[in-house]
């Protein structure tokens, strides 16, 4: 069914009949993954080769960046030889979309960086990413990271979220990865885990509503789909793609990652009955860079710098930033930028200063006084439109 | 029908820069691909604009919503 | 709060800022794509059916050199759109008896007018009437996306294209019977967005927008779990005249 769609999708687009706002946000979003502030691309630190490289995908990294650190810690532990890491977009998207030229460029681009780094194998958290080199790029040792767990073994023991079952959700891209699967499944029974089969598992699995965009070309459709789904079990569904995972649970349905019940931790508790919020995805993948490059490769840039900046922040303002979701990193690049520029509105009364900058896909508003010393911060907001400014200097 | 009580608190706050009032201009908002010319408290010197919080968690994000929900 | 005069919506709207280009939604990009699908270009006759202000009758005549006219039954629309350039050829008149001789034009144009009228039925009558043969008519409206709850746009309390937002299941077949044939259905709706930023910036909030338009106190909150129910869509539909329309069985134009 899905490359009957495809093969449509295709055809329109290239009779200029397809309206361009079915996919558009969804195509955004991975240029968005594309671009300088998301993407990454390096030997693990201390070596300038790698055997091997660690894609996790751009879901993954805009839903549980902790897991992408986890997961790239442990590899690079585990496997000789080096392990680099690649944050990007696979290019999925502009494939569902029936994007033939953009799939083309894309892959391009890719082999252009993946042949530069040796052409190491690699290793994939995300099905679809799996799918879609498979497709397109044939030369490449593709080994899924379930397979890699299952082999090298799992992380010392830890303490693991007590569950009585799980009902595993295979990804609509793994359905005909056996192998995948097996690994999935092994390495659940060695957490301890007793596990469920859905009937409608493995080949014969369900959509969440993402692959293929569904969810934004029809997202009525891709709601009935979701909520189906979450119906056909009252265990907790455990799935080992991070989109799978996020739509299950912001309708509520306490769904795992795999990754949760690897590293003992739940994150994906936090999820539950949390809308999807495409802004914060972004955000977390450009943080997410950020961190990377500021704790793993150590590496000195402007951004750092800004995560020296102290910052005095009352109960208040703490409260509010949290309901907000507004990072003290975020504060920090803002306050950094109005110092270095001076560009900044100042209060007439209280002499406090008003900045405002955008880093990743949010435009972060503070109010502070103070100086080079510590900040004192009265008040953060933010918004996601941008602001067509053109500031003169 | 006031709706200008967005900017009451515009007068309060001036360019540090430039150090002189901020006049209404109107200047571009984007997003999702959806352009809009809207008039915002701005320096006429350098361009730098002023977004009040309750313009931002409440007119802006109300349409930002929308828009994803479309 | 009543006001002394009962201006219609569209009147009211066409007073802000963001309706500056013309009250409907896709601006002049949308009417643009219209006429290049049904292949009018300089020098073919068109007649824009609820012109307001004649922004798109302007639009057509400078940028496409197509002779367009414009009629609206708004007074007061229309002398806004003369006040801005007294040239424009846009006159008073009803959908439902058009001042032009058969087969006049080779296109009609109606913009987000079809849904602020009750009957459709005499309009698109009409405007087959002064149609020359394959002549196409051009329809961009409202239309409700969820047709089951259709009936609840209708009985909202402000008369506007929302309120009459078109029935897509009826709709190819009304203009079937009144003797066009589909060249092209479209949706549009992500035109809808930039239309709601506009009404949400400058009222603050859509509820506060209901609030304000819907002068009898109507809870603005039944309003936006209408338009949630029935998820307005926007279209863009191409007919070409194939046919007279068929005569009504019980009516005859006399």
């Amino acid at each position: 069914m899905g490359d009957v769609c495809k093969a449509a999708r295709g055809i329109m687009v290239e009779q200029g009949k397809m309206p361009p706002s079915a996919h558009e946000f969804a195509l955004q979003d991975m240029m968005f993954s594309n671009s300088d502030k998301v993407t990454l691309a390096r030997h693990q630190p201390g070596t300038n080769a790698s055997a091997y490289l660690f894609f996790p995908g751009c879901q993954l990294s805009g839903s549980s960046p902790e897991h992408v650190m986890k997961t790239y810690a442990y590899l690079s532990d585990r496997l000789q030889g080096g392990v680099g890491l690649m944050l990007r977009c696979c290019g999925a998207p502009a494939e569902w979309a029936g994007r033939e030229e953009t799939v083309s460029q894309l892959v391009d681009e890719f082999r252009a960086q993946w042949s530069q780094m040796g052409s190491p194998q690699l290793i994939l958290a995300c099905s679809s990413c799996y799918a879609f080199f498979k497709a397109h790029l044939p030369e490449a040792e593709l080994m899924s990271l379930w397979e890699v767990i299952d082999r090298e073994g799992l992380p010392s023991a830890v303490a693991k979220p007590q569950l009585p079952l799980v009902a595993i959700h295979d990804p609509c891209t793994s359905r005909h990865e056996t192998r995948i699967q097996e690994s999935v499944r092994r390495i659940v029974g060695k957490l301890g885990y007793e596990t469920e089969e859905l009937p409608l598992s493995r080949d014969k699995t369900e959509c969440c509503g993402f692959g293929g965009l569904m969810f934004f070309a029809n997202r009525e459709l891709a709601e009935k789909v979701i909520r189906r789904r979450i119906a056909e079990t009252p265990a907790d569904l455990l799935a080992y793609c991070a989109v799978c995972r996020d739509h299950f649970s912001s309708r509520g349905k306490p769904t795992w990652h795999l990754l949760d019940l690897i590293f003992g931790d739940a994150v994906s508790r936090n999820l539950i009955g949390r809308p999807i919020d495409y802004s914060l995805r972004r955000e977390k993948r450009v943080r997410l860079k950020n961190l990377c490059l500021r704790e793993v490769w150590c590496e000195d840039r402007v951004e750092s710098e800004a995560y020296h900046i102290h910052l005095s922040v009352s109960e208040k303002v703490r409260g509010l930033m949290e309901q907000r979701m507004i990072l003290d990193e975020d504060l920090q690049q803002v306050i950094q930028w109005a110092e270095r520029t001076g560009n900044k509105l100042v209060n007439q009364e209280t002499g406090h200063s008003l900045a405002h900058y955008r880093p990743g896909a949010v435009t972060y508003w503070v109010e502070y006084s103070g100086e080079e010393g510590g900040f004192t911060i009265h008040n953060a907001y933010s918004h996601r439109m941008e602001l067509l400014e053109e500031l003169k200097p | 029908m006031s709706r200008q009580p967005d900017f009451e608190d515009a007068s309060d706050w001036k360019c540090a820069k430039c150090a002189v009032p901020l006049e209404m201009h109107e200047v571009e908002v984007a997003y999702m691909g959806s352009k809009y010319p809207v008039a915002l408290p701005r320096c006429p010197r350098c361009g730098i604009v002023f977004i009040p919080e309750q313009l931002a968690v409440g007119k802006m994000a109300e349409i930002e919503r929308l828009l994803e929900d479309k | 709060m009543k006001t002394a005069v009962h201006r219609p919506l569209f009147e009211r709207i066409a007073d802000q800022p963001f309706a500056r280009g013309g009250i409907r939604p896709g601006d002049v990009d949308l009417t643009r794509r219209a006429i290049g699908l049904a292949q009018l270009n300089a020098g073919c006759r068109v007649l824009d059916v609820g012109c307001g202000t004649g922004v798109t009758v302007e639009h057509l005549v400078c940028e496409s050199k197509i002779r367009a006219v414009g009629i609206d039954l708004s007074a007061a629309l229309l002398a806004q759109g003369k006040a801005r350039e007294p040239a424009l050829p846009l006159t008073l008149g009803h959908a439902e008896a058009l001042p032009f001789p058969d087969g006049s034009f080779d296109g009609v144009l109606l913009e987000c007018t079809l849904s602020l009228i009750k009957g459709h039925e005499p309009v698109l009558s009409e405007c087959n009437r002064v149609l020359k043969p394959l002549g196409a008519i051009l329809i961009t409206d409202l239309y409700s996306r969820n047709g089951g709850a259709i009936d609840k746009l209708r009985s909202l309390p402000v008369d506007s294209c929302l309120k009459g937002a078109i029935d897509a299941d009826r709709f190819v077949d009304q203009c079937s019977l009144a003797g066009f044939g589909t060249v092209c259905w479209e949706d549009h709706s992500e035109v809808l967005r930039d239309f709601a930023f506009g009404i949400i910036w400058t009222y603050g909030s859509l509820d506060r927008f209901w609030g304000e338009v819907a002068d009898n106190c109507v809870h603005p909150v039944e309003i936006r779990d209408a338009i949630q129910a029935a998820r307005p869509g926007y279209f863009l539909y191409v007919g070409a005249k194939v046919g007279d329309r068929l005569p009504a069985p019980t009516r005859s134009r006399q």
